[in-house]
């Protein structure tokens, strides 16, 4: 292991991580030259119920100072930085209104950041220490380089009764998250709107955010995109540090809007940008940040990006409710071992050849629901962080290749089968614990389809299901088809191949030394009442390649195997 | 077009889809592919690979961030490309960036070996875990391999505060590394 194992290992990270740093709303301006700051936070105007009493809500409620900085020009495509242009900006805090101490204290902490170490010299300093010793977790939402900031943060959270937000909060899923939260919701019940929540942090003191994918329902005037928005959740009673930063030579439209939720909110927004609602409730102040507009970063000239009328943001204030209540985070709470009733999942198949493993597994949701057909929709296990196959004893090292669900064919729309296909770390590992106990643990079943413009996910059942598995009586039968390497030719090159073996579920394809891994590669079993299994997705490990088969192949059926430039490879039994 | 009609156009069979993956997004692959090899040539050839293995692998899938999908094929295979050997030579910035990994890994793990899958899914935890600001620093740094100045310019921030949370997301990363037992 060194460092170019993990740079290239950055490469299979989860690509929602990819997205988030290249998306960041200013990445998308394809066709403006300037770049706007990183929106990290959301933030916006106010609404306050007082006594009873509806107060008009402003922008200013918000404000806790200005700043002047220098910033990047890029050039039409945000590829190059290309130069640099100086920007007045507004800062915004989203810890509560004017007059509160939430507000109070973020504006003095901003005050006192804008004053501290101006040429960057403590920060220099700080970084050539030891990082967990002087930036210890505890202050980490506050991004304190030194002692002194440490002191004067904890000094501000004395001076206003305010709670520091402390470490950070891991959870195993979303579905862990919220239930944490007893968040059963953040979506107006009723809504037609659907919400997938995607990821999101989480502090003991209870602030948090969710980062979330909206679509409205199709219709007229109905905004046709999926919206992917920020929803940050602040105390009255904790100390925050999140600002927001909006361009002073940038248009911002703001206005009052009651929603269907109750409360009266702030919209501010960009004509062709980010829009925010902003809601104070008796516990908290509550942000939701998104892009008001599809604009994908897209070099294709020919696009136009588009852009939400105002109404159409109020759409998105009228699916989310502002009266939410969510608890202090309790851990113990996001772990389940049960899920919604009338949903169960038992295993129908498992099919494993040393190599790849297929596990379906059938799902009966209650009577009445409508499951994906599996043509363009899918049903499949969020289990974001957590293994789906998990062993008794010892320990299985996969490399997952893809989850699926699929047409059962008992006709019932209430009932479908999840596929779930998998490649083993070591091929005919000798550890494979193949006749022990297994479970398969399945997290929050999540739907997903495509719908014109947007691709639509929704969890349908929470909870969690395992149902046991078992790998005995597996047929591990490898078939070698070649005896002496041969060199086959493709869009690439020529490539020789020392070992082709064919098994139920692929084919374990070793090149010779030297050889680059085609890309053109996709054998067939051609069986012997002449129907065909073409064998395309894969990985490879070295100079290994592995290919699944589309659908099982049963060995004694196999006539033979044909390679990229019609090479056959005879299938011999023995 | 849109990404999900192009990759319509790839559950179709559809050899428009390439052109189309190509319109939308070649130039930022190409810059991609460049920055790691240094060499046009090799990026092109790059590129033009992301497309071929793009159109080998959808379907069966269906990628929800399909840039974010391809980008990272076109990083795996350039990296592949990336001759090491002249590397200080031609591009002096991923033989930096290989260094500073080298500092996130235990000496207790230096030797064994772990497939680039398993170190993404070991990362993705990691990843996970940081606060947001910190994730898309070292993300830009180590996947898009920006410059420390192109990332304080890209966030407005100063290159000493890239440089402190990076030794700070460096120095996470180790104890994370040290502390979860990860064969690394």
């Amino acid at each position: 292991m060194n460092g170019k194992n993990m740079l290239s290992g950055l490469s299979f990270i989860n690509r929602k991580f990819i997205e988030e740093s290249e998306s960041v709303p200013e990445t998308r301006k394809t066709r403006r030259i300037f770049r706007k700051p990183l929106l990290i936070a959301a933030i916006v105007a106010l609404m306050v119920l007082l006594m009873g009493c509806a107060v008009v809500l402003h922008l200013q409620n918000l404000k806790v100072g200005e700043r002047d900085i220098t910033r990047n020009v890029f050039d039409e495509y945000h590829r190059e930085i290309v130069g640099t242009e100086p920007v007045s900006q507004q800062v915004l805090t989203l810890s509560g209104l004017k007059g509160s101490p939430s507000y109070l204290a973020a504006k003095e902490w901003f005050a006192f950041a804008q004053s501290y170490d101006p040429d960057g010299t403590i920060e220099e300093q700080a970084f050539q220490g030891d990082p967990e010793a002087l930036f210890p977790d505890t202050y980490l939402a506050y991004s304190t380089y030194s002692q002194e900031m440490v002191d004067k943060l904890e000094a501000l959270a004395e001076k206003y009764h305010l709670k520091l937000l402390g470490v950070p909060l891991e959870f195993q899923s979303m579905g862990g998250f919220t239930r944490a939260l007893g968040l059963d919701h953040v979506l107006l019940p009723g809504s037609e709107v659907s919400a997938y929540l995607s990821g999101g942090e989480c502090y003991p003191a209870g602030n948090f955010n969710i980062s979330m994918d909206l679509n409205m329902p199709n219709g007229e005037e109905m905004w046709p995109y999926s919206i992917h928005a920020q929803l940050h959740y602040c105390r009255n009673d904790c100390l925050s540090t999140e600002y927001q930063y909006l361009d002073l030579n940038q248009e911002w439209k703001q206005w009052n809007y009651t929603t269907p939720s109750g409360p009266t909110i702030l919209i501010i927004r960009a004509p062709e940008g980010e829009a925010y609602l902003f809601c104070q409730n008796t516990d908290a102040t509550i942000t939701v940040q998104f892009e008001a507009g599809y604009n994908p970063m897209t070099d294709d000239p020919e696009f136009v990006p588009e852009w939400m009328t105002d109404y159409q943001v109020e759409q998105v204030a009228d699916a989310i409710d502002f009266t939410i209540r969510p608890q202090l985070p309790d851990q113990s709470a996001s772990a389940v071992s049960s899920h919604d009733p009338g949903w169960e999942i038992e295993t129908k198949q498992v099919l494993f050849d040393g190599s790849f493993g297929k596990a379906v597994f059938h799902l009966t949701a209650p009577e009445g629901t409508v499951l994906p057909s599996g043509d363009g929709e899918y049903v499949y296990p969020d289990n974001r962080d957590s293994n789906v196959l998990i062993p008794e004893e010892g320990t299985f090292e996969e490399n997952y290749l893809t989850v699926y669900s699929e047409d059962d064919g008992d006709g019932l729309a209430n009932t479908t089968d999840i596929v779930y296909f998998f490649g083993v770390k070591t091929i005919d590992d000798p550890a494979f614990p193949l006749d022990g106990k297994w479970i398969a643990h399945i997290e929050d079943l999540t739907t997903r389809h495509f719908d014109g413009h947007k691709i639509i996910e929704k969890v349908i059942a929470q909870g969690v299901w395992e149902p046991e598995v078992s790998f005995v009586g597996s047929d591990l039968r490898t078939i070698e088809c070649l005896t002496e390497p041969i060199t086959i030719s493709g869009s690439e090159g020529k490539v020789t191949i020392t070992s082709f073996q064919l098994r139920t579920l692929g084919a374990v394809i070793t090149l010779a030394e030297g050889s680059d891994i085609p890309h053109f590669l996709t054998p067939t079993a051609v069986m012997k009442d002449g129907t065909e299994i073409p064998m395309g997705i894969g990985d490879f490990h070295g100079r290994t390649i592995r290919k699944a088969a589309d659908t099982p192949i049963d060995l004694d059926q196999v006539d033979f195997v044909r390679l990229e430039d019609g090479t056959e490879l005879p299938v011999n039994i023995t | 077009m849109e990404d999900s009609k192009i990759i319509d156009l790839y559950w179709a069979r559809d050899e428009a889809a390439i052109r189309c993956t190509d319109d939308a997004y070649g130039k930022r692959l190409h810059a991609l592919a460049f920055r790691i090899l240094s060499n046009r040539e090799d990026a092109e050839e790059s590129v033009s690979d992301t497309y071929m293995k793009a159109w080998e692998i959808i379907p069966p899938q269906r990628p929800n961030h399909f840039y974010a999908f391809i980008a990272s094929i076109c990083r795996h295979l350039s990296l592949h490309k990336v001759n090491w050997r002249l590397a200080a030579k031609r591009n002096a910035e991923i033989v930096t960036l290989t260094q500073e990994m080298e500092l996130c890994i235990p000496d207790t793990r230096r030797d064994l070996e772990l497939e680039d899958r398993e170190i993404g899914r070991v990362l993705d935890a990691f990843l996970e875990a940081l606060p947001r600001e910190s994730r898309l620093i070292f993300l830009r740094r180590y996947w898009h391999m920006d410059t420390i100045a192109q990332i304080a310019a890209r966030y407005a921030i100063t290159e000493s505060k890239v440089k402190m949370q990076l030794s700070r997301t460096r120095g996470k990363l180790l104890t994370y590394l040290k502390q979860e037992e990860i064969q690394v």
